[in-house]
């Protein structure tokens, strides 16, 4: 069941040779597993794309080993990889029929007339563009070419799928609906999906695992909650989901425990290994805004208290931007339906209650 | 209301415009005008006659004339076909191979014809073949018509390719296409247009070459601009007229379709 789709060794990439050389990729290593929705997540410019050209056979790297289902295939050209591209801007042919476009990769593989008449069928039935089937790619609208490069690159029914951020041209209701179309129909075909994106809130959502990625190098491999509730470094606790990354100084340490000074309070914070971290080390804490509950300032509070600087309606939840005493600011986010604080107004004195357990200590 | 900066509100813009289409077009509109004189005075005209068309199809000289034209657009297809082929293969090297070294001094080669003044090339030409001891005649003319007529089949085809994105070439040999199957089942079809547009271009550059082929022809083989002018020589007659605007108006129907081909799918990629 959990076979390796593709494993990756100590990948680095340059581009260009000796003192202007660019390093794209350093010593990246992960396993993708078989029939998973894989997520290569970062910025632009992490090398991301470049890990997914480098699968694809479009690149070539500097060092390392790539293998799909155990066995390397560095020196196979594109059209020899079982592995197909859904590219960002969709790359169908403009001189070809959508069903030519969808039969393309089958009639590249010399299979017979009659099956890529049949597999042709069943792709644009599983997109739903089976009456666009003798139009030309100019005549579809942005959502539905996005369909047929799916459909197209599903075709040849490869063993890995890869996708270079192919909704990040689509509109934010295309894009929502797109998502969800994606999720089912890998879970139809049952193959495996690595899916390239900068939007942290379509990796959260859509993946299995994600691979968080940051100036060539890999920062952190897990699910979305572990990536979200558990992130290893300030890069990806700062970049998925919202966050307050803060300053703070430990006093006391213990074996699964540490008491951090924040803001003129002890914190008790749990810590996960207690060699990474050591008495008097200035620390980083995460702390998400969901977790920071506020309320208008009561006397006999022991609670931070702190002055609205800010206030941000979001729909469902609004936003508050407080100033600690000490001058610093956090940014907390409550539900509009279950609290009484839509009243509170920028100026007003109040308390804020931080959920110890959800703070995330991070040591650099 | 004409906006500010509308070229037509230059003073003198009209009559500057008006000189120059008079200068330009003036002489060829006399030419195919009194080409339907019905005199053998090329100044007097005396009503309307198609009587030099038809002496250019069956009169007295229509055999030379028939020879020279055969002889112009054999050669003008098959340099052109030729030319469109090295042209092809020229612009998806410069365009598709990167940064490769002296591809600057590649890009000049290939428009060098361009540059070059004509009888330059002419006069080279001639003692190119007969240093190698080639005999003047068709072949030679085919030769040098073939050279000159690459860059004028390469900047249509090389324009259109620019604007080709290689991720076409990409997505198909991600879908197994082997590089041959990608170049031919995907890039030519989308260079289409280009490559007609650079082999009509070619077409007519060649059917009208006078000077290099006036050097490198040989005794007795004449190509149409050729025969005109020998028959020039010998005193304007209205037949040239009719030829000349024959010329012209086939000049006019290729050059008018190289550039609607050029465009063809211009508005989708």
């Amino acid at each position: 069941m959990n076979q390796i789709a593709i494993r990756i060794s100590g990948m680095t990439k340059y581009y260009g040779t000796g003192p202007d050389a660019v390093r794209a990729l350093h010593d990246v290593s992960f396993e993708i597993r078989n029939n998973e929705f894989f997520t290569l997540l970062g910025p632009s410019g992490c090398g991301k794309t470049t890990l997914l050209r480098i699968i694809g056979g479009f690149e070539e790297y500097s060092e390392g080993k790539l293998e799909l289902f155990d066995e390397e295939i560095q020196d196979l050209p594109p059209n020899r990889r079982p592995v197909n591209t859904v590219f960002q801007h969709y790359a169908l042919f403009p001189h070809l029929s959508i069903r030519d476009n969808v039969g393309f990769g089958l009639k590249m593989l010399g299979k017979p007339d009659s099956e890529i008449h049949r597999q042709t069928n069943k792709m644009l039935d599983l997109v739903r563009l089976s009456e666009y089937a003798d139009r030309r790619p100019s005549q579809l609208s942005g959502g539905q070419k996005q369909r047929v490069a799916l459909a197209r690159a599903l075709a040849p029914e490869p063993k890995v799928l890869l996708l270079d951020e192919p909704l990040s041209a689509l509109d934010l209701k295309l894009r929502q609906s797109m998502r969800h179309e994606l999720k089912q129909i890998r879970e139809q075909l049952g193959i495996t999906f690595i899916f390239v994106t900068h939007d942290q809130e379509e990796a959260l959502i859509m993946s299995d695992r994600i691979a968080v990625m940051s100036h060539g190098s890999l920062q952190q491999v897990g699910t979305p909650e572990e990536i979200y509730n558990h992130p290893e470094n300030r890069f990806v606790a700062d970049f998925v989901g919202e966050t307050n990354l803060v300053q703070g100084v430990i006093r006391e340490l213990c074996s699964d425990a540490a008491c951090v000074e924040y803001a003129d309070q002890e914190l008790s914070l749990a810590i996960q290994n207690e060699n990474l971290f050591a008495t008097e080390q200035q620390v980083h804490l995460s702390i998400r805004p969901e977790h920071i509950n506020i309320k208008p300032m009561s006397s006999e509070s022991s609670n931070l208290p702190a002055l609205i600087k800010e206030k941000t309606f979001l729909g469902t939840d609004i936003q508050f931007l407080c100033r600690l005493k000490g001058g610093n600011e956090l940014t907390t986010r409550v539900q509009t339906t279950t609290t009484d604080c839509a009243t509170l107004l920028p100026g007003d004195s109040v308390e804020l209650t931080i959920d110890t357990k959800k703070i995330v200590l991070l040591g650099d | 209301m004409r906006k500010v900066q509308d070229i037509r509100r230059y003073q003198g813009f009209f009559s500057m415009t008006l000189l120059c289409m008079l200068l330009l077009y003036g002489p060829l509109i006399i030419v195919m005008i009194y080409s339907f004189n019905d005199s053998p005075s090329i100044i007097r005209w005396e009503g309307f006659s198609l009587r030099w068309y038809y002496e250019v199809f069956f009169g007295l000289e229509a055999p030379k004339f028939k020879k020279a034209a055969f002889n112009s657009f054999s050669i003008a297809i098959m340099a052109a076909t030729t030319a469109t082929i090295i042209a092809v293969a020229a612009a998806v090297g410069m365009i598709r191979g990167g940064q490769f070294r002296a591809k600057t001094a590649s890009f000049a080669l290939l428009s060098l014809p361009l540059m070059v003044p004509e009888i330059v090339t002419a006069v080279a030409t001639l003692i190119f073949f007969s240093t190698i001891g080639f005999v003047a005649g068709y072949a030679t003319i085919l030769v040098a018509h073939i050279v000159f007529c690459i860059p004028f089949a390469y900047l249509p085809i090389a324009a259109r390719l620019e604007n080709i994105s290689s991720i076409y070439e990409e997505a198909a040999m991600d879908l197994y296409a082997s590089r041959a199957q990608a170049f031919f089942r995907v890039l030519m079809p989308l260079m289409l247009p280009g490559i007609i547009s650079g082999f009509l271009l070619a077409f007519v550059i060649s059917l009208d070459d006078f000077i290099i082929t006036n050097f490198v022809k040989g005794a007795g083989v004449e190509t149409l601009p050729t025969a005109i002018f020998g028959a020039v020589k010998q005193g304007i007659k209205p037949d040239i007229m009719a030829i000349s605007s024959l010329l012209l108006f086939l000049s006019i129907v290729f050059v008018t379709f190289s550039w609607f081909a050029s465009r063809i799918g211009m508005k989708h990629s």
